[in-house]
């Protein structure tokens, strides 16, 4: 994958009173106490491969052409999102161990390479 | 067990684009008109009006009103999102339940733009990049566009999970053929074998063509009231009881509780969800004829696993053995459901009820139905009987 414009680490919110570790879009309030002390934390960048899916018709997105897979992941600190899928989706089983990586944070070219290892590239859905 | 019913139903399409004369207006106000007509009631009566798809995809219920010379005292209007079907029944049952409305009219309308859907060029695009993401879980920053595309990565971590076979989908989707074949202006009437199922193109693997409804247009009109305003009380259908949407990290639009799907925790097992039943007090086993939301095949498998009519991970067995036909063993969608009718979200699924219940079915009658339940795997439900 190459990009135009840097990527943007995925980060995500921890809340200093219980604990809890939430989705970087869930950014003033604790989900489980409703406290407003969050701490953004950089994601370990590990997650699991729950599922994954393959995109052969094209829609016309700017930067990225069919076919590509995205898929859905569960991060090691607990929250769930889906990805785009690099390198070779042919290997990929359920629950396999994956590698996190930041996409970039404005418009640019995201076609995955679609050889070598598995690859989660993630983009926060709050842009 | 409500004092409210459906008293009327009318139906414009289901349609493809190029086939629809007007615009949602006039789509509106012919199923609203023909609704009245199958009632027998004149329009002074409608004293209630709850839109489910208004704003640019179908008609505003001030807009509606003021085209059909009505004088509602009490309007509402969802979100313009089809899932809210029986939602907005609900709503209507609920204001004539409590005596602040003798007849709602419940609308919807459906009138697409050609652009491809999951495009740019769609006018549901900037809600996908909504904060937090759209509302099938879309992200097309990273090329995850279309309510299909969650549905897909749904299909595929059920099989994951339950070591099922997609192929097995081919049943979902060939029964719903079959039904069609009784239903009169149905868009895939032709039945289809296995091979034929696995030749189909995939749009977002695994889900192919044909487990996707195709994009048709048109309207819906039911009319709620006391059971006492109706013309003809033999034709009323009887609410029984009904439960809304749940929201939350453990529900998500294209799964049941426990799946995964989103932030849903995977959960082996959880009991299966029994509110609508309970509150109208009869059990699963009494159902005569069950309508579900079908706009992908694997949603079906995940509510009859969501109501309990079979443990999770049995439905493509349950579906297989019992079959999905009106003369088969647990009659599903016996009006080919969005899969092979066409989609006009759960909207035909209501009317349908309706039909079955009435016994207007004609060929696809499902034999002396009492009891129906519309039941949709993200939890909108309601139970309808047979008046008499
Ligand atoms: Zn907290």
């Amino acid at each position: 994958m190459s990009t135009e414009t840097p990527s943007r680490p995925l980060t995500l919110h921890r809340c200093r009173d219980c604990g809890n570790v939430q989705h970087g879009w869930q950014d003033r309030y604790c989900v489980r106490c409703w406290s407003r002390e969050l701490a953004e934390v950089a994601a370990r960048g590990t997650a699991s491969l729950l599922s994954w899916a393959t995109y052969h018709s094209d829609y016309r997105i700017p930067g990225i052409s069919a076919p590509y897979s995205i898929g859905l992941i569960r991060l090691d600190e607990g929250p769930q999102l889906p990805c785009l899928l690099a390198g070779d989706t042919s290997v990929a089983s359920f629950q396999q161990r994956i590698t996190v990586e930041a996409g970039p944070a404005g418009p640019g070219n995201l076609q995955p390479e679609v050889t070598g290892p598995l690859r989660a590239i993630v983009v926060r859905p709050d842009g | 067990m409500t004092g409210a019913g459906i008293v009327g139903v009318g139906v414009v399409g289901p349609l493809r684009h190029a086939d629809v004369d007007g615009d949602y207006l006039t789509l509106a106000a012919d199923a609203l008109v023909a609704a009245a007509r199958d009632a027998g009631l004149p329009r002074e009566t409608i004293d209630g009006l709850v839109i489910n798809s208004g704003g640019e995809a179908g008609p505003d219920y001030d807009q509606l009103a003021t085209y059909l010379g009505l004088q509602p005292r009490t309007c509402l209007q969802s979100w313009a999102h089809g899932r809210f079907s029986a939602s907005v029944v609900q709503q209507a049952a609920l204001l004539v339940d409590n005596q602040h409305a003798d007849v709602v009219a419940c609308i919807y309308a459906r009138r697409l733009g050609t652009d491809t859907v999951g495009g740019p060029a769609w006018k549901g695009w900037s809600e996908e990049l909504r904060k937090g993401g759209g509302p099938h879980g879309e992200n097309p920053r990273i090329g995850l566009t279309a309510p299909l595309g969650t549905a897909a990565l749904a299909a595929r971590l059920y099989a994951n999970r339950y070591r099922t076979d997609l192929a097995e989908l081919f049943h979902v989707v060939a029964d719903a053929r079959l039904n069609a074949a009784a239903y009169p202006g149905a868009l895939r009437p032709q039945p289809i074998d296995r091979d034929a199922y696995l030749d189909n193109p995939y749009i977002v693997e695994p889900l192919r063509r044909w487990d996707c409804t195709p994009r048709t247009e048109g309207a819906v009109c039911i009319l709620v009231a006391r059971a006492e305003r109706a013309a003809t009380a033999s034709r009323t259908v009887e609410i029984a009881g009904f439960d809304g949407i749940p929201a939350g990290s453990g529900e998500f639009i294209w799964s049941r509780p426990g799946l995964g799907v989103a932030d849903q925790s995977m959960l082996e097992d959880v009991p299966p969800d029994r509110t609508v039943f309970e509150r109208s007090g009869i059990e699963p086993a009494d159902v005569d004829v069950f309508f579900t939301y079908d706009a992908f095949s694997p949603l079906v498998w995940f509510a009859l696993e969501r109501y309990g009519y079979c443990p999770a991970g049995a439905a493509p067995g349950f579906v297989q053995e019992r079959g999905l036909t009106y003369h088969g063993g647990f009659p599903t969608n016996p009006h080919g459901g969005s899969l092979a009718t066409g989609q006009l979200a759960g909207w035909l699924h209501l009317v349908e009820a309706v039909v079955q219940l009435r016994h207007e079915a004609g060929a696809r009658q499902v034999p002396d139905a009492r009891l129906a339940h519309y039941g949709s795997c993200y939890g909108d439900s309601m139970i309808f009987r047979r008046s008499g």
